[in-house]
């Protein structure tokens, strides 16, 4: 999370696909999910947050 | 000129405010939240609109107006879309007003009190779709392909010239299909012709993708976006395209006729950009001088200026390359002030972001030369000019323009991709790819 900190931008990582937990970041880092990008590739991977399974990568970051 | 901007570094949301201001794009109204678009701003806007139109009109879509005051009852009848909207309604109680008996000025007339209150459009879902109940009856009616050119107003909280006003003009399409299919393709239709605007117009490119759950439209089985980034390396959301499903059809009861003879529900798409666009063009793409306008959307794109002032010959020559720059389209100005200093006009000039500028001195002439200067690199070359070959220099502005026109373009793809995607390269390099 420092990046959003320092230069911002988009992060590409993955998440456990709940709201529970795109709530949890936001409150900790205020960087919402911007999106899912089309043509996303699938991947096997584990949540930066809560650690479960995660399927694919998602686009946080902070907005206006 | 440069002074009265706030720098960047010094304080990004304070410069971004300062340009808005300072060159005459938009300003604060009586009215917390509210913004009075100025003429220069507006122009930029009108722009942006006719290509979006043509490009609307170009996909079979047509305009119409509904109006801007919605029956409250309406709202309640699709259960999210309330919920997400309520928060943010302003709502009409009353049609009269009367002088206060005390003297004191004009009061709401209490006999004057509706007998069901109004809301005033935060979007138009509802009011389209209680009269598309009355347009559609058999699939001879369907795709129904609408779009219209409005205003809207949502409560907001915080808000930010063109970012986010309590009052913003934008357009809203509604279209109704027979087939899901038919409508998730629309709705990924208009996704691609916002990111193709986004990218040719505005030279901003963009992600493309589907909101989560939590950050859809109130009434959306999805909602695709596209994300921006702006220079302080955050993101804005620049326009959205909604699938809506059978939603509003079943809460409007709007129902068709198929081919064979059963009836359905029609499926439904809605889409939408609005003024924050113009606050995305100013975000990322101007620097701490001022604007920096991608020529397309430029209402003027070249500003020719005699130096020191506009002298008869000087005129002469200004008023050639300016006939031969607007023969080829090209959106042209002369200076003919004659009280200010070329130094101010030219800092002037940048602040408003003209992307060409022309200077033309009695020395330059006597060498047969003008001096053509960009705006977004700020590179200045001298090119020849021949009294009688003015087609020549035309050519050479022409070229710089269209320089000036990728540059820009390439600018930003860079800029975005260098830095600001962190952790998956495979995808970086496909958006370099719709980028230039």
């Amino acid at each position: 999370m420092e990046i959003l900190d320092g230069k911002g931008g988009f992060v590409s990582a993955h998440w456990d696909g709940t709201t529970e937990t795109e709530l949890a970041i936001k409150d900790e880092t205020k960087a919402t999910i911007r999106c899912i990008p089309i043509d996303n590739p699938q991947e096997v991977g584990v949540c930066i947050k809560s650690g479960k399974p995660s399927t694919q990568r998602v686009l946080f970051a902070r907005a206006y | 000129m440069s002074k009265e901007i706030t720098s960047r570094a010094d304080d990004y949301a304070q410069w971004y405010i300062d340009l808005v201001r300072k060159a005459g794009l938009a300003d604060y109204a009586a009215v917390k939240g509210c913004m009075v678009i100025k003429p220069y701003g507006f122009a930029i806007w009108e722009h942006m609109r006719d290509q979006l139109d043509r490009m609307f009109k170009d996909t079979g879509h047509v305009n119409a107006y509904f109006p801007l005051l919605i029956p409250k009852s309406f709202l309640s009848k699709e259960a999210q879309h309330v919920e997400g909207f309520a928060k943010e309604c302003a709502v009409v109680t009353h049609y009269r007003l009367k002088n206060a008996e005390d003297g004191s000025g004009v009061v709401v007339d209490p006999d004057a009190k509706l007998e069901e209150e109004l809301i005033i459009r935060p979007t138009s879902e509802t009011i389209i779709w209680n009269t598309y109940r009355d347009w559609i009856q058999s699939h001879r009616d369907l795709p129904l392909l609408i779009n219209q050119w409005a205003n809207v107003v949502r409560w907001e909280m915080r808000t930010r010239l063109f970012l986010r006003t309590t009052e913003f003009l934008w357009q809203e399409g509604h279209t109704a299909h027979a087939t899901r299919e038919e409508a998730v393709a629309e709705t990924l239709t208009m996704l691609d012709i916002y990111a193709r605007f986004a990218e040719e117009w505005m030279a901003l490119p963009v992600v493309r993708g589907l909101k989560t759950v939590n950050e859809r439209f109130a009434g959306a089985e999805d909602t695709y976006t596209i994300e921006a980034l702006m220079q302080d390396g955050k993101a804005l959301q620049s326009g959205t395209s909604h699938f809506l499903g059978q939603n509003f059809a079943k809460a409007f009861d709007v129902k068709f006729a198929t081919k064979e003879n059963t009836v359905e529900f029609v499926w439904a798409t809605s889409w939408g950009v609005s003024t924050r666009l113009m606050g995305a063009l100013v975000m990322a793409h101007s620097d701490d001088e001022g604007l920096i306008i991608p020529p397309k959307l430029a209402p003027t794109q070249v500003v020719i200026v005699p130096i020191p002032k506009p002298l008869p010959e000087l005129t002469e020559v200004a008023n050639t390359i300016a006939a031969d720059l607007k023969a080829r389209g090209i959106r042209v100005k002369i200076d003919n002030d004659d009280q200010n200093r070329p130094g101010f006009k030219f800092a002037e000039y940048e602040k408003l972001g003209m992307p060409v500028r022309i200077g033309l001195g009695a020395r330059d002439l006597a060498n047969g030369t003008v001096e053509v200067a960009r705006r977004d690199t700020k590179e200045k070359s001298s090119r020849v000019f021949h009294s009688t070959d003015s087609v020549r220099t035309s050519s050479n502005c022409l070229s710089t323009f269209r320089q000036t026109c990728s540059n820009v373009r390439v600018r930003t793809a860079t800029s975005i991709l260098h830095l600001r995607i962190h952790g998956q390269s495979s995808w970086r390099s496909s958006t370099a790819r719709a980028a230039l």
